[in-house]
């Protein structure tokens, strides 16, 4: 117990120091506020490399190539290579070995991500957008959701609009039609409400934080004292 | 000189447009994967292996940005100092935490009594920047957007959390809210969505296509 | 209008005037070259006297331009006499003996006149070369040659060209040279020589474009004769030191003739121009211009009274070729050399005439003296006739020295002033010349010059020669260069057109600008003067500055206003106060305050699915949120996964996030109302670790779940035992449920995990700020259940009665959102209304 305790206490010092060193921004920046976010780096950084190599490299690289099949020793190898490869790109002599790596990564995240934008965001949305307009499971509150319908189409087919930054040339400059501009005015109002939303709950979020460390921070003291 | 590059720009092309099929090929009607959707799969593992390669690639150029600015005495050196020593303990803890109980128990420890603290006390800090910025928007813009953007903030909140003594604030927490952040709010959302959906798409097609070539310089 | 000068002698000419009337040489160049002395004279400069010896060079032999078919004109070779040797000169002078007699030697200047050796060749004289042509126009060309000497001269010539060719060596060319051998010959045949003699110049003479005017006959003969009566009748030009005879002892004196060829020298009546052109004197130059037959005859005839006064009338030395130089020529010679320059010029400018030399006299020495005579004739010719128009003046009364007899000296450089025959002075050594006295009887022009004067003229000549050279150059000397803006365009313009030097020689002469005809020979010029300074103008010197003010501009940075850093600190503290109070505030009473809430974003939809999950079938769960919101997370997700935990389903743990795994051991360890179901690793749940790629690893993991994730973060196989056994794919989970802060991280789940998970749901517990973009999915249906921040979790707990964490931090919430929103409101509204006091202010300041 004692060992725990201590154990515990030394840990709870710890953590007790560096949310006081990071909470002491709040009067102003200061060498403690600066080491602990060095700190933090350094840790979350050497972390995340020692969890790469083992969940990552470790088990995919190593072991087929230690204990594997020929086809996964092949693939591995292959893997290995394009990241070494990939490794090249530290150095800015090396640096254009590393191009097929990046290369490859680029590919198959741009198809991924085609593949991911159009079945699953767009036409489902699209479908979505269209599926509020079908009244035939709203029962008695179809003109509730038929009114809700209108202003989610508006405000979907406004707000896209409002990105649409095609213009023509004109005497006086490039300049939007006179639709696009109006309509992408009323998307502007809807991109407000929603960036507004988003504030509150980030706000609410960073509070929840907050209260989280206080809590701890009054824990500790609770615990200690 | 024209054909420097090209290998990259075939790799992209072409694995890319596999991974694309993969898609709409990678299944058979059984829902067994086809020779299309296994390749895609090997494709998709050397992806994941590389994306490991890529996290190392990243720390190893963070440990290469500050000993360079240790070497070479900038200001701020000794923070560099903290961060280096503290990236390789924190590393060889790692390495060694499948072999050394005691340095599974630190490496644990260092994420669990370090990271997630300091992590936590930023966040943290984040509220008072917040109420600080929301009383300042509209002394540095007044307009109506601003004006619409704060307005909705403060309703939003009136509306999510109860007043104290007080409960629900009525109007705002049973109708304002609920309507302003499943209507109004999703549909800009939802506009935003397709948007960024659609611009996504027209990104990946311009590099399947070989139009964007954002993988490295033109000796590529 | 103001009058011209003569670009060659510098005298004043009417404007009107085409030729010098003085010089003959024309005033306004007709090629269109500026004249040597015609420099841009500014105001206040005073007028360059130029060197008339550089203008008788300049100017051309021939009055008239070269015309197409002319023949070639022989060219002055004045220059070369002064690279003749002595013994040349002094042979030239007059000493005439064949070959064993001495020859005279009259005074070394070049200004003597020369002693003409009696052998006219006039065959030698046609192919004399152009540097010898010059030897009879040196003295002629360089001094003003008086008419009356010029006629003498000119009958000499044509008396002494009969001689000439009775002799075998006529001279037709040097015609002026005739005058001295008709001297000469004068008292044996004045007048068989004259006639012929005047034919032959003219005759013989058809390369030279001036043909000597005729002579007013009777005039030239009057005195002629006169000169001649009191001896032999023949009265010579005095320019013929070779005639033998007597000459006058005026004659003699004047050339400086020694005493040893006085008897050799016929003493010649020789009148020096020591005065101003007497009415003789012109109608001599009339007369003398153009030797004509029986002009010398009738003139040899009668001797002017002027002449008869001074003694007996010198036979013609030239009458006896072969002789020694006669006394008068001698002596002429010897006197003229220090002291009487302008009479020894006088006689340099009228070469001898070769015709009568004696027969002792060389050849070639004769036809140097005959081209001589041919060269200075033209000249003595236009300065004859020329003179003659002017008004004469009296021939003894006692006046300076004219002053086209003073710039016989002036004008007469050293170097080309030596007449083509006169002889070297070597035998006279220097001590000697007070033995060349004038004889007894000296004409007054002659005695007023006295030797103080003639040196001081020669000096005077000599310093106006070397100024002329000086200026000559047309540069400025160099204070004047000192003082001219260097940075003047026009200065450097004027400049360049004062470097330019006018060319000297050749058939350019006279012009300015030409490019030397030998590179690097050329005359040299000052090298032009680069300015390492920019020229710039004052408008482009204020364009530079508002260029540069505008540069500055930029680049300094503007002054900012300093903000009120104080209060915004102030502000910052008190709301950082203000919210430390109010959320800590409920920790100490821990009393719960608030009341509950309403209903949860998604009406309870989540809570329904999990409570219709199978029991022992696994759930997949991501988490994948950062750490900085672990505390809102574990708060949202504890009644959850409370609820799933109870039921004692399995769990599969993954990530996405290097720090997922930890988080989600950290999670299930330490979370509320989650700890205390004691989950254990590998028994109630598999933590895969993590999955690298983002949606790449998501599209992998949809493709082959047990390939994507085949170890847990142990190492050791996930799928063969344990919870996961039998788990094929994503659908063969009862759910999957996505714990997530991020926006971006759960569409990606929705978008690549979604299509591939058939029946299996999809729940979602997200933090507050990911809820606006992640509801479009759940209202589309691609989720089936949405907890979104710690108010739905409170929501959660509170319908299963499970106070958490949402729980304990519910009143801290309330107080906080609500310190947050007055917080807000009061700020805004203190702002707006501080802004507009200042603003207020401000107008008042400013008012």
């Amino acid at each position: 117990m004692p060992a725990i305790l201590s154990t515990d206490l030394v840990t709870g010092i710890i953590s007790f120091l560096l949310t006081l060193m990071i909470l002491s921004y709040l009067i102003g920046d200061n060498p403690a506020f600066r080491v602990a976010v060095y700190i933090f780096v350094g840790v979350s950084a050497g972390y995340a490399a020692a969890v790469a190599w083992w969940q990552v490299l470790f088990p995919r690289i190593l072991m087929p190539l230690l204990a594997g099949s020929l086809t996964e020793r092949v693939l591995a190898l292959i893997a290995l290579a394009l990241g070494i490869l990939l490794l090249m790109k530290l150095s800015p002599r090396t640096s254009t070995l590393g191009n097929p790596s990046i290369a490859f990564l680029v590919g198959v995240s741009a198809a991924v991500a085609v593949g991911g934008a159009v079945m699953g965001t767009i036409i489902p949305q699209t479908q979505a957008s269209i599926n509020l307009f079908s009244l035939s499971s709203a029962g008695n509150l179809w003109l509730e959701r038929f009114f809700f319908g209108i202003i989610m189409l508006l405000g979907t087919i406004t707000s896209l609009v409002y990105f649409h930054f095609g213009a023509k040339a004109t005497p006086d400059g490039p300049k939007r039609s006179r639709l696009v501009t109006i309509l992408g005015g009323i998307g502007q109002v809807f991109i407000a409400i929603t960036l507004g939303v988003l504030f509150a709950g980030v706000l609410a979020a960073s509070m929840t934080a907050l209260i989280e460390r206080l809590n701890f921070l009054w824990s500790f003291l609770a615990k200690l004292l | 000189m024209k054909f420097k590059g090209i290998t990259s720009t075939v790799i992209a092309i072409s694995f890319g447009v596999l991974v694309l099929a993969g898609y709409i090929f990678g299944y058979n009607a059984d829902g067994s994967l086809s020779l299309l959707g296994q390749f895609q799969l090997i494709i998709l593992n050397i992806a994941v292996i590389l994306a490991g390669f890529a996290v190392l690639v990243g720390i190893f150029n963070l440990l290469l940005v500050h000993t360079k600015k240790i070497s070479q005495k900038q200001k701020g050196a000794g923070y560099s100092i903290v961060l280096i020593v503290t990236l390789v303990i924190t590393f060889l803890l790692g390495l060694l935490a499948h072999y050394v109980p005691i340095a599974a128990a630190l490496f644990n420890g260092a994420f669990q009594y370090i990271q997630l603290p300091i992590e936590t006390s930023l966040m943290a800090l984040l509220v008072v920047t917040l109420t600080y910025a929301s009383i300042r928007l509209l002394r540095r813009r007044l307009n109506v957007l601003s004006v619409i953007f704060l307005v909705t903030a403060w309703v939003i909140l009136v509306g999510t959390a109860p007043w104290p003594f007080l409960g629900d604030v009525p109007f705002f927490s049973d109708i304002v809210r609920p309507i302003i952040a499943q209507i109004p709010a999703a549909a800009g959302a939802r506009g935003i969505l397709i948007g960024v959906a659609l611009g996504t798409l027209t990104t990946g097609l311009r590099i399947l296509f070989g139009s964007d070539r954002p993988y490295g310089g033109k000796n590529g | 209008m103001a009058d011209v000068l003569c670009p060659v002698c510098g005298k004043p000419n009417p404007p009107d005037q085409v030729e010098c009337q003085f010089c003959g040489s024309p005033i306004k160049p007709t090629d269109g070259t500026t004249a040597h002395n015609s420099q841009t004279l500014k105001p206040g400069d005073q007028p360059t006297k130029g060197d008339t010896a550089e203008f008788e060079k300049a100017k051309s032999p021939d009055e008239n331009p070269i015309r197409p078919g002319d023949l070639p004109t022989k060219k002055n070779t004045a220059d070369l006499e002064r690279a003749l040797p002595s013994w040349l000169r002094t042979l030239r002078e007059g000493k005439r003996p064949a070959s064993g007699e001495s020859l005279a030697e009259p005074s070394s200047d070049e200004g003597l006149p020369p002693a003409p050796p009696a052998t006219p060749a006039s065959d030698a004289s046609s192919a004399l070369p152009d540097w010898l042509s010059g030897l009879g126009e040196a003295g002629s060309e360089d001094e003003e040659v008086p008419d009356w000497l010029a006629g003498l001269r000119d009958d000499k010539s044509i008396q002494s060209l009969p001689a000439a060719g009775e002799e075998g060596n006529p001279s037709p060319d040097l015609g002026n040279e005739d005058w001295m051998a008709r001297l000469g010959n004068e008292p044996q045949e004045p007048t068989t020589e004259s006639p012929n003699s005047s034919e032959g110049p003219a005759a013989e003479q058809p390369a030279f474009d001036v043909s000597p005017e005729p002579d007013t006959d009777g005039n030239l003969s009057d005195w002629l004769q006169s000169l001649q009566s009191p001896d032999s009748g023949v009265k010579e030009p005095p320019a013929v030191p070779q005639s033998e005879g007597n000459l006058p002892d005026w004659l003699s004196s004047l050339s400086g003739v020694p005493e040893e060829s006085k008897p050799a020298s016929n003493e010649i009546d020789q009148p020096a121009p020591a005065e101003n052109n007497p009415d003789w004197l012109d109608e001599l130059k009339m007369n003398s211009v153009t030797p004509e037959p029986g002009t010398p005859a009738e003139g040899s005839e009668s001797v002017p009274d002027w002449l008869s006064n001074y003694g007996p009338v010198p036979t013609t030395p030239a009458a006896t070729p072969g002789e020694n130089v006669p006394d008068w020529l001698s002596g002429l010679d010897n006197k003229s050399r220090p002291d009487s320059e302008a009479p020894a010029a006088l006689f340099g400018s009228e070469s001898p005439d070769t015709g009568d030399l004696p027969a002792e006299t060389p050849d070639w020495m004769s036809r140097l003296q005959a081209d001589a005579n041919i060269a200075e004739e033209p000249e003595k010719k236009k300065e004859d006739f020329e003179a003659a128009s002017e008004e004469p003046a009296s021939p003894k009364s006692a006046e300076p020295l004219p002053e086209w007899l003073s710039g016989i000296g002036t004008t007469t450089p050293p170097s080309s002033a030596t007449p083509a025959l006169i002889l070297d002075n070597t035998n006279n050594p220097p001590g000697e010349e007070g033995e060349t006295n004038l004889p007894s009887v000296t004409p007054d022009w002659l005695s007023k010059l006295s030797p103080e004067q003639a040196n001081e003229k020669a000096a005077v000549s000599k310093e106006d020669q070397v100024d002329s050279e000086n200026l000559e150059a047309a540069e400025l000397p160099s204070w004047v260069q000192a003082m001219r803006p260097v940075e003047s365009v026009v200065d450097q313009k004027s400049a360049a057109l004062e470097d330019q030097v006018t060319e000297q020689n050749g058939p350019l002469a006279g012009l300015r600008g030409v490019l030397p005809g030998q590179p690097g020979l050329g005359a040299l010029r000052k090298p032009p003067v680069y300015f390492s300074k920019l020229l710039v103008s004052d408008g482009q010197q204020r364009y530079a500055e508002v260029l540069e003010r505008l540069v500055a501009g930029e680049s300094n940075p503007r002054t900012v206003a300093p903000t009120k850093l104080i209060s915004n600190r102030i502000w910052r503290w008190v709301t950082t106060l203000l919210l430390f109070l109010a959320i800590g505030l409920p920790f100490v009473s821990s009393t719960q305050v608030a009341p509950t809430l309403l209903a949860a974003s998604d009406k309870g939809v989540s809570s329904k699915i999990i409570g219709g999950l199978p029991a022992n079938v696994p759930v997949l769960v991501a988490f994948d949120y950062d750490p900085a919101l672990s505390g809102e997370m574990e708060a949202v997700s504890a009644p959850i996964m409370d609820q799933l935990l109870s039921k004692g389903t399995p769990l599969a743990l993954i990530s996405t996030s290097p720090t997922g795994p930890a988080l989600a051991e950290h999670f299930l360890q330490t979370t509320s109302l989650v700890d205390v179901h004691q989950y254990q690793s590998g028994q109630q749940y598999v933590n895969l670790g993590y999955l690298a790629g983002g949606s790449s690893g998501m599209l992998y993991l949809t493709g082959s779940l047990t390939a994507a994730m085949p170890v847990d973060v142990n190492g050791k196989p996930a799928w063969n035992s344990g919870p996961l056994q039998g788990i094929q794919g994503l659908s063969n989970f009862a759910a999957v449920i996505i714990l997530t802060d991020n926006a971006d991280t759960g569409r990606n789940w929705i978008e690549q995990v979604g299509p591939h998970l058939g029946n299996t749901p999809m729940l979602m517990v997200i933090s507050t700020q990911a809820e606006p973009m992640i509801r479009p999915y759940f209202d589309s249906g691609q989720l089936k259940g949405l907890v979104s921040g710690l108010p739905d979790a409170k929501i959660y707990e509170q319908s299963y009665n499970r106070p958490g964490l949402a729980y304990h931090y519910w009143n801290s919430f309330s107080f906080g959102m609500l310190a947050a929103e007055l917080i807000i409101v009061a700020g805004v509204i203190f702002g707006i209304l501080a802004d507009r006091l200042f603003l207020r202010k401000k107008n008042r300041e400013e008012a």
